[in-house]
């Protein structure tokens, strides 16, 4: 945090003009820094922040490279079925070795993850890949139309505000876990069969979708918000006489002002969405078997609660950080794209 | 407001670890000492109170009280305790369960030389409801009757009782059938054609007596009087049910209890567990959770450890004449060949597809006809009921060959969604089936849209993931309900393999003209020909009952056709 004294060193310092800029420029070479260098110089200070960033980072990494690395080191698949991994009706403990089909010994690092012997660490890394990809497209999803729906009704005004605004009042009144529902089930089995040739299990899409349908109103609620108040600056009334159109002052010189804000709720709606992604497949509307998720994988954990409890540990914790490293990552690019932060 | 997600899921990880901590901390209450003589399917009576209310909850609801439309193996359970019928099964396990004895009736009915007309005589008042109305032969008329009345829509007289004269046609109460009349005490019934299994279809719960004032309705009446050792005293639909002593109830059956209170109809089958093992619970039928079935029978099994010191056994496995099956549609390209219909019955693993569904849960099997179930011993097993060795796969692989058809194929397999036990045996399926170049796709449906969807005739479905409990311990039940050619309506059929091979569709037909053990022996070789030569399923189970009960319970008799007897259970002393 910065000190009281160095804050005051600038009494005069603006937006636009590093605070701590100040104890570097005792030379006189006083040197402007931009809004986005200022950002970033304020994020490395948030140790929370950063360490969010490189969990999510790490994440990613078990979840796409891991993932597949595993496989090849541990010799078996995450939806392999082995009897042998079942011992006395239960599914094997946390590091069993085991045989597997062809009589090798296999192990299996957080034991099976049911009663037909599939592999929980392996369904984890790949319930990972999941869980990002549903999370992270159905919030770029959501953003965009959450945007797009908030630019124009904030730059508009009358009826299309009106329009805009009295639809994300409809769609935020819906009960919202129920409407997912009732679209995963009734849409989810034709949608399923979309893989975009084999980019996401299937499944993703539907979630997907059915997630996007409840992410954009929050963001269009913002960013409208946000145009209402910038289309009457001084800047939008100068593109304005020199001839901008709409589009123009929209795409050039309204939203570089919405990019801040669109990451910091970018990062936050991934961590929301990583929980309703998770909460439908538990619910058993999200990934169709036998591909894991978290959700599916907390799911069926369930059944095991009073025999082997650790089965909800390991997807549970995996959400946990998962959504915990998203909202503080959020959080602290709020924090240091907010102008007014004094890091 | 800053970072309230991270509170909110320390919190809820910590609250979330406390309770994992307390439930499997949950203690069993031991129960007494007294000793009580074991036997399979429960326990013979032990020293007991005479009175008292069992604390009881349904994990799987029941459909209706309505005897007309009820058709859960729960509901008839409950009405198993609350009805009379002309003849009915003894409170007993085992084999002496299936015998059929006379009881609103004096006797077995007198049948004509032809064997088309079967006359019962029922002593006006030998019974009576808990509203004092006596059952007479006029009851069993009206009850039949309404059965048989189209806009009642029940199952029952729509499948089971189109034999009697003027059934059919006929245009529903308050107009008679003409093959039901009445004399007296004298009640007659008239069929068309013999029908060996006719005392046994009349002795199903939708033949139960009921007041004659019971009025036709589709949708089931909410409240019925019961003639039985007990009556339905209150039920609050998907909320609640109570039995209580039927106080004019006279005949032989046992009846210990004052009341049977259902507080719950959805019981999650875990808490159910934790519930009985805690003694919070007396009963709760269809409750023990998959996972938890082995921990159960190594602590409350017939050699528990929890038995041997207590002398209390609290977990029982019984056979019961219920199949599992995967029905292989013969309408489809897929399966119109019977060498691939072979083929399937030799890939699959039945041990392995068994497994997710917990210790206990059945015995695996190749046949149509359950062991529990007359007829069973005639049928011979064909198909390798271990998993299969690599001979097996390798024979399967031949018969594909043989067959012609086109690999790899890609076939659609209806099945219930939300069970995990069902969704990783059919993981097992697509694995053991992947191995003979058969692609199995799920769609899963709710269990009730499931039923529906399958029994579309010209559904695009090529195997159906199904089971079938007995109606009656008949083999009837099993073979010319589930594969007769001649029973494939355009909805609402149960012949999910479509299939239809006249010379069986005739074999079946005779068979069920014949009774005793030419019957069981007639319907046995038939099932052991169609799975060894034409098989429309690949059966895999045989289930058993799994019943635990509260440390209290005693007198608990598993019967063959309506699982566990509500009527015997007693509390211990």
């Amino acid at each position: 945090m910065a000190s009281h004294q160095e804050r005051t060193a600038l009494p005069g310092a603006a937006v636009g003009v590093g605070t701590t800029g100040a104890i570097e420029a005792d030379a006189g070479d006083v040197r402007a820094r931009g809004y986005w260098e200022q950002a970033w110089r304020r994020f490395r200070r948030d140790r929370i922040a950063v360490l969010s960033g490189i969990v999510i980072i790490l994440i990613v990494l078990v979840a796409f490279i891991g993932a597949p690395i595993a496989v090849h080191v541990l010799g078996h698949g995450p939806n392999d079925i082995n009897e042998n991994a079942i011992i006395n009706y239960q599914p094997a403990g946390p590091w069993s070795h085991v045989q597997d089909a062809n009589g090798n010994s296999t192990l299996y690092v957080l034991g099976a993850s049911d009663l037909v012997g599939r592999d929980e660490f392996l369904r984890v890394l790949y319930g990972a890949q999941v869980s990002l990809e549903v999370a992270v497209t159905a919030t770029i999803v959501g953003l965009l139309i959450g945007v797009i729906m908030g630019t124009l009704a904030g730059f508009y005004g009358g009826l299309t505000d009106t329009l805009v605004s009295r639809m994300t009042e409809i769609v935020m009144a819906f009960p919202l876990l129920l409407f997912a529902i009732a679209l995963a089930s009734t849409v989810g089995d034709r949608l399923n069969s979309y893989t975009f040739f084999g980019l996401f299990a299937p499944g993703v899409v539907t979630l997907v979708m059915v997630i996007s349908v409840f992410s954009w109103y929050y963001p269009a609620r913002i960013v409208r918000a946000q145009v209402l108040s910038l289309r009457e600056k001084e800047f939008v009334e100068a593109a304005r006489m020199v001839g901008g159109s709409n589009y123009r002052i929209m795409r050039s010189h309204l939203l570089p002002h919405l990019v801040g804000t669109i990451i910091v709720y970018g990062t936050l709606l991934v961590a929301t969405n990583i929980l309703f992604e998770a909460a439908l497949s538990y619910l058993g509307v999200g990934l169709p078997p036998p591909n894991a998720s978290w959700g599916n994988l907390l799911s069926d954990a369930v059944n095991y609660y009073t025999t082997q409890p650790w089965l909800m540990v390991w997807p549970g914790l995996a959400i946990l950080i998962t959504a915990l490293a998203f909202n503080l990552l959020g959080d602290g690019l709020r924090d240091a794209i907010d102008p007014r932060s004094t890091l | 407001m800053r970072r309230p997600g991270l509170w909110l899921a320390v919190g809820a990880l910590t609250a979330g670890i406390v309770l994992l901590g307390a439930a499997g901390c949950g203690s069993s209450s031991g129960g007494n000492n007294s000793v009580a003589s074991q036997a399979p399917g429960g326990q013979s009576v032990v020293p007991h109170v005479n009175g008292g209310t069992l604390k009881a909850a349904f994990h799987g609801d029941i459909d209706f009280i309505d005897p007309a439309l009820a058709y859960y193996q729960s509901s008839w359970q409950v009405e198993y305790a609350t009805c009379v019928k002309l003849l009915n099964y003894p409170d007993k396990s085992g084999d002496a369960g299936k015998v059929l004895t006379p009881e609103a009736a004096s006797a077995l009915p007198t049948v004509s030389s032809d064997g088309k007309t079967y006359t019962f005589t029922v002593p006006a008042g030998k019974y009576k409801f808990n509203t004092g109305e006596p059952v007479t032969a006029a009851t069993f008329q009206h009850a039949i009757e309404r059965d048989l009345s189209p806009k009642q829509a029940s199952y029952f007289g729509a499948t089971f009782l189109t034999d009697i004269q003027g059934a059919t046609g006929y245009k529903g109460l308050p107009a008679h059938v003409s093959g039901i009349t009445v004399s007296g005490d004298k009640l007659t019934f008239k069929l068309t054609q013999p029908d060996a299994g006719f005392l046994a279809k009349i002795a199903t719960p939708f033949a139960c007596a009921i007041p004659k004032n019971t009025p036709v309705n589709s949708k089931g009446v909410q409240s019925i009087a019961g003639a039985g050792p007990y009556y339905i005293a209150n039920w609050v639909q998907h909320r609640s049910l109570l039995l209580k002593r039927n106080p004019n109830y006279n005949g032989p059956r046992p009846h210990y209890l004052n009341e049977i209170d259902f507080t719950q109809m959805t019981l999650d089958k875990n808490q159910g567990t934790l519930e009985l093992k805690n003694g919070q619970l007396d009963y709760c039928p269809d409750c023990v959770a998959f996972s938890q079935s082995f921990q159960l029978n190594q602590e409350f099994g017939p050699d528990g450890s929890s038995t041997k010191q207590t002398g209390n056994q609290r977990f029982f496995v019984t056979p019961a004449a219920i199949i599992s099956y995967f029905a292989l549609n013969t309408a489809r390209p897929a399966f119109k060949n019977p060498l691939v219909r072979e083929a399937v019955n030799w890939a699959i693993d039945r041990p392995a597809i068994e497994k997710p569904y917990g210790y206990g849960y059945g015995t695996p099997g190749d046949k149509i006809l359950p062991p529990a179930l007359p007829g069973s011993q005639f049928e011979k097993s064909v198909y390798p009921i271990t998993s299969p060795t690599a001979q097996d796969i390798s024979k399967a692989k031949a018969l594909m060959k043989q067959s012609g058809v086109k690999t790899p194929m890609t076939v659609i397999e209806y099945t219930t969604a939300g069970d995990p036990s069902v969704a990783e045996g059919d993981a097992v399926l697509t694995a053991n089936l992947a191995k003979i170049g058969i692609k199995v796709k799920q769609k899963a449906f709710t269990r009730a849209v499931q039923f529906q969807a399958e029994g579309v005739k010209g559904v695009a479905m090529d195997i159906a993931n199904e089971g079938w409990i007995e109606d009656y311990p008949d083999p009837y039940d099993f073979m010319n309900i589930l594969l007769s050619g001649d029973n494939i309506p355009k909805t609402g059929g149960n012949n999910f393999s479509y299939f239809n091979v006249p010379k069986y569709n005739q074999q079946m037909d005779h068979a069920n003209t014949l009774s005793g053990n030419a019957r069981y022996q007639a319907y046995g070789s038939i099932a052991t020909d169609m799975m060894k030569n034409n098989p429309p399923w690949a059966p895999w189970l045989y289930t058993n009952n799994l019943d635990f009960f509260g440390p209290n319970v005693g007198c608990t008799v598993d019967t063959p056709s309506y699982i566990m007897d509500l009527a015997t259970m007693c509390l211990r002393k």
